[in-house]
């Protein structure tokens, strides 16, 4: 089994996550997610995420100027972005908790 | 910074026909500086191929199943490659250079095929390639007003559909107005054919096929008739058109006279031989040979078979004088003939 299928299916979460956490922009985004673990997250999922986010209606964005670099846009979760966070940990908890115990059962 | 310009580029290259291209693609370049800033690595070896990541990006976004898409790109690319290529010629890049100031005159030419289309549709009529009256030539010049306008209009993604859509039907309609342009035509070569040579057009009284190619005659008393020349109120002689059916006036057994019935038809079998002779292998008919026509059933009485023995044509004067005394009386009591069909 490869793990960036598995990825697939919560990057909207560990997106979210990573947002709640605290505001951030594409690639710091990114980063923060290799940071944490997820290794072989793409770049393009990510971005495409955060667009796709956006456009649901789940964060803000303001643009940051900066000195020596271009431009940040910078991302951050509303009311809806919250509340999508809360219903997808909730989801996430449970299933990982069924998957843990079936996985158990399985080597035993 | 050129090479992030050329790989956002090819990016929003490979993703020309998503749905939200300015949407999704809107930080791209932003976003790919940012990672540009932190390494020296060409992004084309962090990031994988444009076309790569323009899938990837399309994916998490939401876009349409990859593999249609990726078909579909690389369709585009071969496309574009070849567009590069023949851009080279001098020959192509004048005609590509030229091709937009044919729009306008696409413009009203689509107009009318649509008004048109629309009328042939929604009329009961015969199909017209012109309009009938004023009525329909207001609906031509509003649709071809319709059909600038929307030309000459900015052009965003759904006008863009929209367009092809309409142009397809033009298309098409035009190509159904050659046709039925074409149909035109040659009906009114008949016309004319008919006007210049005026003959008699036979109608069909007999059911048989709808037209009438032979005609049997029949005394009072039943008996068929042969040899019988028949005129019209004019005078003109009554010609019937056997060839337009599949059969053709046997010429083997003496002069033919189309006017004279029933007519020796054989089929059109042929056989060439070496001289290049056409002859047919049908027998010289007689009135008592079998013929294409439905015959009559042989319904006389045997004492009369030999009384009624009527000549071949061969043995005929053509043009004779009232060909129809030849044939003998019959006894009055010979049964009507029935008619196969």
């Amino acid at each position: 089994m490869d793990s960036t299928q598995l990825l697939k299916g919560v990057l909207d979460l560990a997106v979210l996550a990573v947002l709640a956490e605290r505001d951030g922009y594409g690639y710091d985004v990114v980063r923060r997610l290799r940071e944490a673990g997820l290794e072989e997250v793409g770049d393009a999922s990510v971005y495409g995420t955060l667009r796709r986010l956006f456009k649901a209606g789940a964060l803000n964005s303001y643009v940051v100027a900066s000195d020596e670099g271009p431009h940040r846009k910078y991302y951050g979760l509303n009311d809806t972005g919250r509340r999508m966070y809360a219903s997808y940990a909730g989801i996430w908890a449970s299933f990982a908790a069924t998957m843990a115990s079936l996985v158990k059962e399985g080597h035993a | 910074m050129t090479s992030i310009a050329a790989y956002a580029q090819a990016v929003r290259d490979a993703l020309a026909d998503h749905p939200d291209r300015e949407e999704l693609l809107e930080d791209l370049d932003d976003h790919l500086a940012e990672i540009a800033a932190e390494s020296d690595v060409p992004l084309e070896e962090r990031l994988g191929p444009p076309a790569a990541y323009a899938e990837e990006l399309a994916a998490a976004y939401g876009g349409r199943p990859a593999g249609r898409q990726r078909r579909r790109l690389e369709l585009r690319r071969r496309l574009g490659d070849l567009h590069a290529t023949l851009l080279r010629q001098a020959p192509y890049r004048a005609l590509v250079a030229f091709l937009p100031e044919l729009r306008p005159g696409w413009w009203l030419l689509r107009g009318y095929v649509v008004a048109l289309l629309v009328l042939n549709l929604a009329g009961r009529g015969e199909d017209h390639i012109a309009p009938a009256n004023p009525g329909e030539w207001v609906v031509v010049v509003a649709m071809v007003c319709a059909s600038v306008w929307f030309g000459r209009r900015a052009r965003d993604r759904a006008a863009r559909l929209l367009a092809v859509a309409v142009n397809v039907v033009a298309g098409l309609g035009l190509f159904g107005g050659f046709v039925t342009a074409g149909h035109l035509a040659g009906y009114q070569e008949d016309l004319r054919n008919i006007r210049a040579n005026p003959r008699v057009l036979m109608e069909t009284a007999s059911g048989v096929d709808g037209e009438v190619y032979n005609i049997k005659p029949y005394a009072k008393d039943g008996t068929p008739l042969t040899d019988v020349y028949l005129y019209d109120q004019d005078g003109n002689p009554v010609i019937t058109h056997p060839e337009n059916h599949g059969y053709t006036v046997n010429r083997s057994c003496g002069e033919v006279i189309l006017n004279r019935y029933p007519l020796p038809l054989i089929t059109e079998e042929y056989t060439v031989d070496d001289s290049g002779v056409a002859h047919s292998t049908a027998p010289c008919p007689t009135a008592s040979a079998p013929s294409p026509m439905p015959s009559v059933p042989p319904t006389q009485p045997e004492a009369t078979a030999s009384v009624t023995a009527t000549p071949t044509p061969a043995e005929e004067t053509p043009g004779e004088e009232n060909p129809v005394e030849e044939t003998p009386a019959k006894p009055a009591a010979t049964p009507t003939p029935k008619r196969s069909r």
